[in-house]
C-alpha cells in the first residue's frame, strides 16, 4: 500500500474515527483504525462493537492496499505535524505501516485485517432525512437530560419515534433521566411514518452530534428495530440500539398545572447561577417563592451562608415555594432562544413544565428538590 | 367437545405427545459435559437455581438452552452467558449457543385415578359445546334426570311429585310448586321432569326457564317491541317450567306478565311447574294475587339433607364420577359439609378434579387440604408469641427458654422448632424472627430451619412431631 | 437535607405465560390453568394474598382461552346475556368487590348462569376464598362455595427470589445476584413486602442517580 494526503484531511479524518475507539481495550483489535486504499479514495474506519464509523476521503493512492493500525497513536502523531504537511502512508506487508512526513519518519505495527470486526448490514428499511439544523435540534433540546447511571440502560439515550400531536405526524426526540425530561417534536419527514421507537446510545448521540457542525448538507437516517445508521457527506456512523423498552413519558407530563410564571430567560438564568453559587456543589439546590408579580430566589448551606435576589415575573397564581436543582434549570434555559420562559407549576413536589414562550416545539419537565 | 377445531381427544392426545417430545428429547451429545462445566464453576448452589432446569435441544455446533421464564432467559444470559459459552467452547471450537424460553412442564407428584371424562360434570358429552344455543331453546344439565336424584326422606314428597308430573298427560295439580333452601335440588328436579318428557312423551313440548332469563326476554321484547312473539312461544307449550321465580320478585311488568302467562297456561289445562326458594305465600315483594295462584296446586317442600341422605348422595356422585373415593373421606364430607347438596356435591367434585388435575390421591389430609377454605372457619394470623407458647408447652420447657442464651439441646432444639415454625407461618422476616427470639442474628434462624428440615429428612417420628405442632397451630 | 424527587416513571409489567414463575407456593394453582379447558365445572376461583401472582394467572388464561377480563363495574351496567354475547369465556379480579352489593351479587349470579347454559367457563380471583366472603344472595353462595377455589400460599424464598429478579427486570434495572441474594432472607416474606421494597430502591436510586447495590439495600431495610 502506498498513498499521500494532506495533513488538515488526514487530521479530519482520524480525528472522526478515533473518537470512537475506546481508550481502553480488551480486545487489541477494537484499538486499530482500518485503512483501505483503493485508485483515488482512501477509507478509514474504526468500531468498539457497538458504533462503527467509516470515512472516504480522496487521496493520492500509488499503490491499493489495506491495513489497520493504531487509532490513537496514528491521531496524535498526525496532529503534532506541522500544518500544510503532506503525509506518506507506505505498508510493504500488512505487519507494518510506515509514515512519513518531511523529516519525520514513523513505523507502527499493524494488526492482521481479517481480525478487524464487522458489523453485520443488516436491512435498515426505514429511511428519511433531516437537515442538519433539524438534527442539530433535536440531539440539542434533549441530550442533556439522558441518564449517565448505567444500571438503567433503557434511559441512555435518545428516544427517537413519530406521534400524532393534534392530527400533525411528528418526529420527537426525548430523553430523561428520572430528574427532568425532555421532548422536542418537528413535522414528520417523509420516510419516517411508522418508523419503529427506538433508543440511541448516548455514545452514537455525541459521536453524531460532532459530525453535524461540519456537515454542510442533508443527513440520511436508516433505521431498523436493532440499528440505525447516518449518512453525512463523507462518513457513516452506524450504531446498534439500546434493547430495552423507553418508559411511557406522556404520563409524567402534567396536564393540569395552574401556576403560570413567565420570566426573562438570560434574567433569570444569571440570578439562578449567582443564586446558585452559595447551594452545596452535590444538591445545587435553588429555592423559587412566588408572590404575584414577584420571584425571589435563594440558596443556604449551614457551611457557605445564603443568598437571594428578587425578580419580576408575570405571576398571578397563589403564593408558592418550589426548590429546583440549578444545575438542571440552566441546563434547560440554554436551550430557550427567545427572551421569556414560561413555568407551569402544581405545588412543591409536582412536576413542573417549562417551555420557550415563542416556540412550543420544545417541551421539558422538571422535578423539584425538597428543600 | 371441541377446542378450537380439535377434538378434546386430540387435545390431550397433542399436549401429552407435547410432554413426552420435551422429555425423551435427543439432548446434544456434549450438553452432559457442560453441566458437569457449570457444576463446577458455578457451585452446587448457583447451578441448582440456575441450571438444573436448563433445557437443552439442537446439536453441539448449535445448542439451544430454553429456561422456564422469559426474565430467567434474560437474566441468565445477561449474568452467565459469556461464561457459558466460554466454558462451550472449551468443550466445543466453535460451537454456538442460543438462549431461549420453554414452557414450564408441571410434573405430576404421583399416579391419579383416572376419571371418566364424560361423567365429569359441566362436560356435556358430544358436541353439545360446539354449537351456541339458539335463544330461547331450553338448556339442560344432562346429569339432572331422575335416576341420578338420590331420595331419601327430606326430599321424596317433592321427588314422588315430580315423578307423577312428569308421566301425566293431564296436569293432576297445577301448578307444582317447590321450593326449598338453595343447592337442595330443585333444578335438578325440573330437569329431570323435562328429560323424562323429552324422552318417553317427544311429541309434547317442553319449556324450561329461569325466572331471570323470562325477565330478561321480555325485557328485550318490550325494548324491541316484539311482545307478540314473546306471547307466542308459550302459547303452544305443554309443560312450562320457570325455575327461581322469586328473582321477579318486585319487578312489576315482569310480574304482571307472568301472571297472565301463568293464567292462559292453567286456563288451558298446561302444566306449569314453578320453583322458588320461599313457599308461595312467603316470596317477598310479589303480587297477592300471584302468590295466591301460586299455592292453588301441590306445594312441595325438599328439606336439608340428612346424614344419611348426604352419605347417600355422595356415593352416587362418586360412582358416577368413576372415581375411587376412601369411605373416611366420604363419612368426613357428610359430616362435615352440612349446608346444602350443591356444596357437598361440590366438594367431591373439588376433590376429585383435583386428584385428576393436580394429580394428588384423594386421602383425609388431600381433602383437608383441598377444602381448607370450606373447612377452616378462620384464618387468622399465627403469631410468633403463640408459636413460642405451643411449642414450650409441647416439648415442655419454660416459655423464657425461646428467649434466653441457653445452648442445651433439651432448650436449644424446641427452640430451633419455634423459629422454623415461625417461618413457615408467618410472613415475619427473618431478622425480625431473630430478634423476637431473645434478640439474635437471622443467620440464626436460617441455621435452625436447615437443621430442622435436615433432622426431617431422616428422622420420620421427629418429622411427625413437627406437622402435629403445624396442625395445631393452624387450628 | 435537600433530596430530588424523581420523575414517576411508569413501567410495563409482564403479564404472558413466559414470565410467570412456578414454584410449589403456586404450583397447583398453575396447573388448574394450564389444565382450561379440562375445568369439572363453570366457575373457578384463584385466591391468595395481593401480589401472589393471580391477575397475571388471569390473563395467562384469558390468552389460553380467548377470554375477557370484566370488573364489577361493568357487572352492574349489562345484562349477563349482552356479557356473554361475544365471549363465552370470563375472568373477573378481585371478585370478592362484589359481596355485599346486592345488585352486584344478583348479576353475578345471573352471569353464571348464563354460562353454564352456553359452555363457558368463569374465573374468579379474589384475596380470600369464597366461603369467606361475605355473600347475602344464598343462590350465589352455594354455586360459588362448590366451586373449585385454588389457594396460592405464602411464598417460599425461591419464589420470592424470583419474583425480585422480575420485579427489577420489569422495570429495566440491572441488579446483581449479591444484592437479590442480600434482599431476600431480610424482609417480610409477602409478595407485597417485596414489592414495596423494590419501589423503595428504585425510587431512592432515581433519586440519587446510583446503581441497586448492597449498600444501598442495607441503608434503606434497616
Amino acid at each position: 500500500m502506498k498513498l499521500t494526503l494532506e495533513r488538515a484531511a488526514l487530521l479530519k479524518s482520524l480525528g472522526h474515527v478515533q473518537s470512537v475507539v475506546e481508550r481502553r481495550n480488551t480486545i487489541p483489535i477494537l484499538a486499530n483504525v482500518l485503512i483501505r486504499a483503493q485508485q483515488n479514495a482512501v477509507s478509514f474506519a474504526a468500531t468498539d462493537m457497538e458504533i462503527e464509523i467509516n470515512e472516504s476521503v480522496d487521496g493520492q493512492v500509488g499503490k491499493p492496499g489495506a491495513l489497520t493500525a493504531p487509532a490513537h497513536t496514528l491521531y496524535e502523531i498526525v496532529r503534532k505535524l506541522p500544518e500544510g504537511a503532506q503525509v506518506d502512508l507506505t505498508a510493504a506487508n500488512s505487519n507494518q505501516l510506515t509514515l512519513s512526513s518531511g523529516r519525520s519518519h514513523f513505523k507502527l505495527g499493524c494488526l492482521p485485517i481479517d481480525d478487524f470486526p464487522k458489523m453485520p448490514e443488516g436491512d435498515l428499511k426505514q429511511k428519511f432525512t433531516l437537515s442538519a439544523a433539524d438534527l442539530r435540534t433535536l440531539i440539542d433540546r434533549t441530550r442533556f437530560a439522558m441518564s449517565t447511571e448505567e444500571t438503567r440502560y433503557y434511559l441512555n439515550g435518545i428516544y427517537l419515534h413519530t406521534a400524532k400531536n393534534k392530527n400533525v405526524e411528528v418526529l420527537r426526540a426525548v430523553a430523561t433521566d428520572g430528574h427532568r425530561l425532555a421532548r422536542v417534536e418537528m413535522p414528520a419527514p417523509r420516510g419516517a411514518k411508522d418508523m419503529p421507537g427506538i433508543i440511541i446510545p448516548r455514545k452514537t448521540v455525541n459521536e453524531v452530534r460532532k459530525l453535524i457542525d461540519e456537515a454542510s448538507g442533508d443527513i440520511e437516517i436508516a433505521l431498523s428495530e436493532a440499528k440505525v445508521r447516518f449518512t453525512f457527506d463523507g462518513v457513516v456512523i452506524t450504531s446498534k440500539l439500546i434493547d430495552g423498552t423507553f418508559p411511557d413519558y406522556e404520563r409524567v407530563i402534567p396536564t393540569g398545572n395552574d401556576k403560570l410564571m413567565q420570566v426573562d430567560t438570560r434574567a433569570f438564568a444569571a440570578a439562578a447561577d449567582r443564586v446558585a453559587t452559595i447551594s452545596s456543589e452535590k444538591s445545587r439546590a435553588v429555592k423559587l417563592s412566588l408572590t404575584p408579580g414577584h420571584m425571589v430566589l435563594s440558596a443556604h448551606s449551614p457551611e457557605a451562608g445564603s443568598a437571594t435576589e428578587e425578580l419580576e415575573v408575570k405571576y398571578d397564581g397563589a403564593l408558592l415555594d418550589v426548590g429546583f436543582n440549578a444545575r438542571y434549570m440552566l441546563d434547560i434555559l440554554q436551550q430557550i432562544e427567545s427572551e421569556g420562559v414560561s413555568f407551569s407549576l402544581a405545588d412543591a413536589t409536582a412536576p413542573a413544565i417549562i417551555q420557550d414562550v415563542a416556540d412550543a416545539s420544545a417541551l421539558y419537565v422538571l422535578m423539584p428538590m425538597r428543600v | 367437545m371441541k377446542i378450537e377445531g380439535k377434538t378434546a381427544e386430540a387435545f390431550v392426545s397433542e399436549v401429552s405427545q407435547d410432554i413426552v417430545s420435551h422429555t425423551l428429547h435427543e439432548a446434544p451429545e456434549s450438553w452432559p459435559a457442560l453441566r458437569q462445566a457449570l457444576r463446577e464453576h458455578f457451585g452446587e448452589t448457583a447451578y441448582r437455581r440456575w441450571f438444573e432446569n436448563l433445557h437443552a435441544s439442537g446439536n453441539d455446533d448449535v445448542m439451544t438452552l430454553k429456561l422456564p421464564t422469559r426474565f430467567m432467559r434474560d437474566w441468565v444470559e445477561a449474568h452467565y452467558g459469556d461464561t457459558i459459552r466460554t466454558l462451550w467452547r472449551q468443550l466445543i471450537r466453535n460451537g454456538r449457543i442460543e438462549f431461549g424460553v420453554s414452557a414450564p412442564i408441571l410434573k405430576k407428584p404421583d399416579a391419579a385415578p383416572a376419571l371418566n371424562p364424560a361423567a365429569m360434570p359441566g362436560m356435556p358429552a358430544g358436541d353439545a359445546l360446539a354449537a351456541p344455543l339458539a335463544a330461547g331453546e331450553c338448556d339442560l344439565d344432562p346429569r339432572f334426570t331422575f335416576d341420578n336424584f338420590v331420595v331419601g326422606k327430606p326430599n321424596e314428597l317433592a321427588y314422588a311429585a315430580a315423578r307423577r308430573v312428569a308421566d301425566s298427560d293431564t296436569p293432576g295439580f297445577n301448578p307444582l310448586f317447590l321450593y326449598g333452601g338453595v343447592g337442595l335440588g330443585k333444578t335438578h328436579l325440573m330437569h329431570a321432569i323435562a328429560w323424562h318428557i323429552r324422552r318417553h312423551y317427544p311429541q309434547r313440548r317442553v319449556i324450561y326457564m329461569s325466572a331471570e332469563k323470562f325477565m330478561y326476554q321480555f325485557v328485550r321484547a318490550l325494548r324491541y317491541k316484539d311482545t307478540v312473539a314473546f306471547k307466542d312461544q308459550f302459547r303452544s307449550v305443554d309443560v312450562l317450567m320457570i325455575d327461581d321465580v322469586q328473582f321477579i320478585g318486585g319487578k312489576d311488568t315482569t310480574q304482571e306478565e307472568f301472571f297472565h302467562t301463568f293464567n292462559a297456561l292453567v286456563d288451558r289445562n298446561r302444566q306449569v311447574i314453578i320453583s322458588a326458594d320461599k313457599s308461595p305465600q312467603d316470596l317477598d315483594r310479589m303480587e297477592e294475587r300471584l302468590r295466591s295462584r301460586l299455592g292453588w296446586g301441590l306445594v312441595a317442600d325438599l328439606h336439608p339433607a340428612t346424614y344419611e341422605l348426604r352419605l347417600g348422595i355422595l356415593h352416587a356422585k362418586a360412582e358416577k364420577l368413576g372415581c375411587q373415593v376412601p369411605d373416611k373421606v366420604m363419612e368426613f364430607l357428610a359430616h362435615k359439609i352440612t349446608s346444602n347438596v350443591r356444596e357437598l356435591e361440590g366438594a367431591l367434585n373439588r376433590i376429585a378434579a383435583h386428584a385428576q388435575l393436580v394429580g394428588r390421591t384423594i386421602s383425609l389430609e388431600m381433602t383437608q387440604d383441598v377444602l381448607a377454605d370450606l373447612l377452616r372457619a378462620n384464618d387468622r394470623r399465627i403469631t410468633i408469641d403463640e408459636i413460642q407458647k405451643k411449642v414450650a408447652e409441647h416439648y415442655n420447657i419454660r416459655l423464657s427458654d425461646m428467649h434466653s442464651a441457653r445452648r442445651a439441646r433439651q432448650v436449644a432444639r424446641p427452640r430451633q422448632v419455634a423459629m422454623y415454625l415461625a417461618k413457615q407461618l408467618t410472613p415475619r422476616s427473618l431478622p425480625e424472627i431473630g430478634r423476637k427470639f431473645g434478640g439474635r442474628d437471622h443467620t440464626t434462624v436460617i441455621h435452625a430451619v436447615r437443621k430442622i428440615e435436615e433432622l426431617s429428612a431422616y428422622d420420620a417420628a421427629f418429622k411427625e412431631d413437627v406437622e402435629l405442632l403445624r396442625r395445631l397451630l393452624q387450628g | 437535607m435537600t433530596q430530588q424527587i424523581p420523575l414517576p416513571l411508569p413501567h410495563k409489567v409482564a403479564m404472558s405465560a413466559d414470565d410467570f414463575v412456578v414454584t410449589s407456593s403456586n404450583q397447583e394453582a398453575t396447573m388448574w390453568i394450564q389444565q382450561w379447558p379440562q375445568w369439572p365445572s363453570v366457575c373457578s376461583v384463584i385466591h391468595g394474598p395481593s401480589g401472589s401472582g393471580k391477575t397475571h394467572l388471569m390473563h395467562m388464561w384469558l390468552a389460553k382461552s380467548h377470554g375477557k377480563a370484566l370488573t364489577s363495574h361493568d357487572l352492574l351496567r349489562n345484562e349477563p346475556g349482552a356479557l356473554i354475547m361475544s365471549n363465552r369465556n370470563i375472568a373477573i379480579d378481585d371478585a370478592q368487590q362484589i359481596a355485599t352489593n346486592p345488585v352486584a351479587e344478583e348479576a353475578l349470579f345471573h352471569l353464571y348462569n348464563a354460562l353454564k347454559e352456553t359452555g363457558g367457563s368463569l374465573l374468579l380471583t379474589a384475596e380470600k376464598p369464597p366461603a369467606k366472603w361475605p355473600v347475602q344472595l344464598a343462590d350465589l353462595r352455594s354455586r360459588l362455595n362448590a366451586a373449585p377455589a385454588l389457594g396460592i400460599h405464602a411464598p417460599d424464598d425461591e419464589l420470592l427470589t424470583m419474583l425480585l429478579i422480575k420485579q427489577f427486570h420489569d422495570r429495566q434495572i440491572d441488579v446483581g445476584m449479591d444484592v437479590v441474594t442480600y434482599i431476600v432472607p431480610r424482609i417480610e416474606r409477602t409478595t407485597q413486602a417485596l414489592r414495596e421494597v423494590v419501589n423503595k430502591l428504585d425510587q431512592a436510586a432515581l433519586s440519587e442517580s446510583r446503581g441497586i447495590t448492597i449498600a444501598l439495600a442495607r441503608r434503606l431495610l434497616s
